[in-house]
């Protein structure tokens, strides 16, 4: 009888202590493995914060130089656009004055043709008849054919 | 205190496996009545054994119902598994060796309703004990064969990486 009560009592004392301290085991594993995911967040958190913030400053850097790249552009941008007008101007002059050498041109040759038809007239009539004028490229092709 | 109830416990298993809960309940309230009131006059633990190991075998008792009822209304389930196992290995127990002296002392001839009512439970919950076991070996075993398969795939792409190198 002694022994059967001895053995139920500590019978239930074991069970008792081992259910209780694998609960309390239990309670504690989850609490550990809970701040172990807490700080594995936290970390990733913390990761992706620098992984931003570093991307932030590469993209702050980068839209700056894009910045100044683009205003580089639109400065030179500018000068060509000042060179082609100057350039413009300048063709416009030059076309003028190409013109202006046509017409000098024609009036010259207008005037040789004259004076080559007037030359047997004024030979005959005994006056010596005036220099045909020549162009710059008549000179050209006299000193060729000289 | 609304917000920690709501993060931590569930009574999904009182819709889901109400026989389970009921009879764990009972459990528990029959071991605290044990406790307060005593056992049942002429009864098996009445006769063969004293007070102090009664109030042991009750207090194993309910203490194996609280922690398998607490298991029960867990919301996390890995740890709530855990602990509904604890409390089938002290239920057992201790249902275990109420079950050892009725059969040694009188037999299944003189046994009452709880005794087949304790026969019931501790099979449930060697056959629950069971099942959570397998359970949480399948999912080692898938752990195992997910980090199997993660790592052929981390050497599979190496080696594809060194042939793209070549």
């Amino acid at each position: 009888m002694a022994d059967v009560n001895a053995l139920t009592s500590i019978l239930s004392a074991l069970f008792a202590a081992i259910s209780g301290s694998s609960v309390i085991g239990v309670v504690l594993t989850r609490r550990n493995r809970r701040e172990r995911e807490q700080d594995l967040k936290n970390q990733e958190a913390l990761k992706e914060k620098t992984v931003q913030e570093a991307t932030d400053l590469v993209l702050t850097r980068l839209r700056n130089e894009l910045e100044a790249a683009y205003d580089d552009v639109e400065r030179r941008r500018l000068t060509i656009r000042g060179q082609d007008e100057r350039i413009g101007k300048q063709n416009r002059v030059i076309r003028r004055q190409s013109r202006r050498i046509d017409q000098l041109e024609q009036h010259v040759r207008d005037l040789q043709r004259y004076i080559t038809d007037l030359r047997p007239l004024l030979i005959n009539a005994q006056i010596d008849p005036p220099p045909v004028p020549l162009l710059a490229q008549d000179y050209e092709e006299g000193s060729e054919h000289g | 205190m609304r917000e920690w109830l709501r993060r931590e416990v569930t009574v999904v298993h009182w819709r889901s496996n109400p026989f389970q809960l009921t009879a764990t309940a009972a459990l528990g309230t029959w071991s605290l009545m044990q406790l307060l009131h005593g056992v049942t006059k002429n009864s098996v633990l009445d006769t063969q054994i004293d007070t102090q190991a009664q109030s042991a075998i009750s207090l194993t008792n309910l203490l194996g119902a609280l922690i398998c009822m607490v298991g029960l209304h867990m919301r996390d389930l890995a740890t709530a598994l855990w602990v509904e196992v604890i409390g089938y290995i002290s239920l057992c127990g201790s249902l275990g060796i109420y079950l050892w002296l009725v059969a040694d002392k009188s037999g299944w001839a003189n046994s009452v309703y709880g005794y087949g009512l304790s026969w019931a439970f501790m099979s449930g919950a060697v056959i629950r004990t069971t099942q959570i076991f397998l359970l949480k070996r399948a999912e080692r075993r898938r752990d195992e064969l997910a980090r199997l398969v993660d790592r052929v795939a981390e050497e599979v792409t190496e080696e594809a990486d060194d042939d793209g190198g070549r």
